[in-house]
């Protein structure tokens, strides 16, 4: 009798375990590797590497000039944004003493002329006084607040051009959009790959942290329309945003598209002619009241056919 | 094998089941957190 039972029992039982194994499998294929890359090497590697665009190292990709500027004492300090830190190590690689830069292999120290903490950190550095002047895109209202509270002026000096661009999977067959879907996409009025001429399947559309440098230029691109949270992370097919350079040269991610806008490819030409519908000046920001002598003459010449050559030859494009 | 025997070994499989497939779900759902926008595009099956 009980011989006769185990025939079915036993597969019964392996059966059902076999069951919450397959189930296991999927949910790790389909949604866990999805999001578990990040942890990679591989990944991690393809974050900004600080030592790769250092002013002064011999291999260094970031481009500087010889220049009649040599600033010896009250150096500013400088920090900015991971996007732009080619940029503004170029100018420090141009105008800064050699042992102005203290890098200890993986980051700078404390009394390094030269920095790199990111958006979110360089405006309340230059806003407390730790930071002369920081290389950004256009703050957040929060940022902005900030400085307000806390009874600064801030100066924004435009710099440089760059194209906010929208990126997607480089197998996703959608190869532009127009400004009026991006905002319904983000807002949520588009959900589905199909009604923009893609693959039916639902839309995510990822957004980055408050304070970024990126997230604030997509508020503004919403022209007031609300982003939408979007809880189809694990589910979706992605449009995401960011900034050209960033995407396409410092990260030099693969298997991602930068997507035409308005049927405009965002290359340097359409920056530069103005055709491309989402560009964004950078700005290098000051406080009002800093007194230190050298960050006007820095800052004159950022502005001019020098300052402007290093943002030209480190990837962007200049305001002339 | 008893009766009451395969329905305690049925109820233990299931319930190491679905501990297992929640703490899954609970690692993703703490990795979706910190993810990177780029990282979840390139990791898309198209």
């Amino acid at each position: 009798m009980d011989k006769k039972k185990l025939r079915y029992q036993i597969p019964i039982l392996v059966g059902f375990a076999l069951l919450y194994v397959a189930l296991g499998v999927f949910i790790y294929l389909k949604f866990t590797v999805r999001v578990a890359y990040e942890r990679s090497d591989g990944l991690k590697a393809k974050s900004i590497e600080l030592d790769e665009y250092l002013p002064f190292d011999d291999n260094s990709q970031t481009v500087t000039i010889d220049t009649d500027l040599k600033l010896e004492s009250d150096l500013p300090v400088i920090d900015g944004a991971a996007a732009l830190y080619p940029v503004f190590s170029g100018f420090v690689g141009s105008t800064y003493p050699e042992a102005s830069v203290v890098f200890d292999g993986t980051d700078f120290e404390a009394n390094s002329a030269l920095k790199m903490n990111n958006t979110r950190s360089a405006y309340q550095e230059v806003v407390d006084g730790t930071a002369d002047i920081v290389f950004c895109a256009y703050p957040s209202d929060e940022q902005l607040q900030y400085a307000k509270d806390n009874g600064v002026e801030l100066v924004f000096e435009p710099i440089g051009q760059e194209a906010f661009v929208f990126i997607v999977n480089e197998n996703n067959p959608v190869d532009g959009l127009t400004s009026e879907q991006v905002r319904d996409i983000y807002s949520g009025k588009i959900t589905d790959w199909s009604e923009v001429g893609g693959t039916p399947g639902p839309i995510v559309a990822i957004s980055r942290n408050e304070g970024s440098g990126s997230q604030s230029t997509m508020i503004r691109f919403m022209n007031g329309q609300k982003i939408k949270d979007n809880h189809n992370l694990l589910l979706g097919k992605g449009i995401a945003f960011s900034f050209r350079f960033y995407v396409e040269n410092i990260t030099n991610y693969g298997g991602i598209k930068l997507l035409a806008l308005d049927g405009v490819e965002p290359t340097k030409e359409n920056i530069r002619n103005g055709t491309y519908p989402s560009t964004s000046y950078f700005y290098a920001v000051y406080r009002a009241d800093n007194d230190n002598p050298n960050v006007p003459i820095l800052i004159d010449w950022i502005l001019s056919d020098e300052g402007q050559y290093v943002v030209e030859a480190n990837g962007y494009v200049g305001i002339n | 094998m008893k009766d009451k025997h395969f329905y305690i070994a049925l109820i233990v499989i299931g319930l190491i089941g679905i501990i297992g497939i929640s703490l899954l779900l609970g690692y993703t759902l703490k990795l979706k957190e910190k993810a990177s926008i780029i990282t979840i595009i390139t990791t898309e099956n198209w």
